[in-house]
């Protein structure tokens, strides 16, 4: 019994390594670069704010859409890593189907 | 012992097959119709930025764009109606939205003045980025990553 847990345990270890490797599943690293990105932008419109090169209200226009942006950006980055985790569940489903000769 | 066994591992057997049977995460199908107008109004966006480079003084003003801002909106709509339809599609939609709102604020934005060089380059790689992350999405549902 123990030998039949370890060697399901083991492919499905397996079948998560390949899934993981194979799909975008952590882009944790992504989102720290494009948030420090907006970060630097906002500063740069600041800037322009002060050199008297855009007023508050187009300031705060420009902002909001950047920041559209941004949001926009961390929207893909979870719908393709749900997309990502469904296609690991759907692999590790097929495991233990063939595994239980289903 | 035996029924405790049998017990047991058919449980851990129908939880683990019902996981893979039906999926926890569920994303709506790709859409090729929303595909082709999404790359449609990015063309557009691109053909009114790249305008800027050739306008004069006189045509750089929000009234000589009102059409393109029509048609946007109108092309937005029907991407959101549509959007909106499908199931389990609610990171397309919340994207559209935001896409929407850009495109409402860069109207607003136009009306305060004509857009300067920079600006009509930051703008345009803003909307560019942004178009690529709805797509990357869309294309991430047809091929899986």
């Amino acid at each position: 019994m123990s030998k039949i847990k370890d060697d399901l345990a083991s492919l499905l270890l397996a079948e998560l390594l390949v899934q993981a490797s194979s799909n975008s599943v952590f882009n944790h690293h992504r989102v720290a670069a494009d948030t420090q990105h907006l970060a630097e932008e906002l500063g740069a419109i600041n800037a322009l704010v002060i050199a008297g090169e855009l007023s508050e209200e187009q300031a705060g226009l420009h902002k909001q859409l950047r920041l559209n942006g941004l949001k926009i950006k961390l929207l893909a980055i979870e719908g393709v890593e749900d997309i990502a985790l469904e296609r690991v569940l759907d692999g590790m489903g097929r495991v233990i189907r063939r595994f239980y000769g289903n | 012992m035996n029924c405790l066994w049998i017990a047991k591992n058919g449980l851990v057997l129908s939880i683990l097959l019902a996981l893979g049977g039906c999926s926890l995460v569920s994303i709506s199908p790709y859409d090729s119709s929303a595909d082709k107008a999404i790359t449609k109004l990015h063309k557009q966006t691109a053909e009114f930025f790249s305008e800027f480079t050739k306008a004069d003084e006189l045509g750089c003003g929000y009234s000589h764009h009102l059409p393109f801002y029509q048609n946007s909106k109108v092309s937005m709509s029907s991407l959101l109606v549509r959007a909106r339809a499908m199931a389990d599609n609610h990171i397309t939609v919340s994207q559209l939205e935001l896409l929407s709102s850009s495109y409402a604020g860069l109207a607003q934005l136009h009306q305060l003045g004509c857009f300067t060089p920079a600006q009509v380059n930051e703008l345009w790689t803003s909307f560019d980025a942004s178009f690529s992350a709805v797509l990357k999405l869309e294309l991430a549902k047809k091929y899986g990553r």
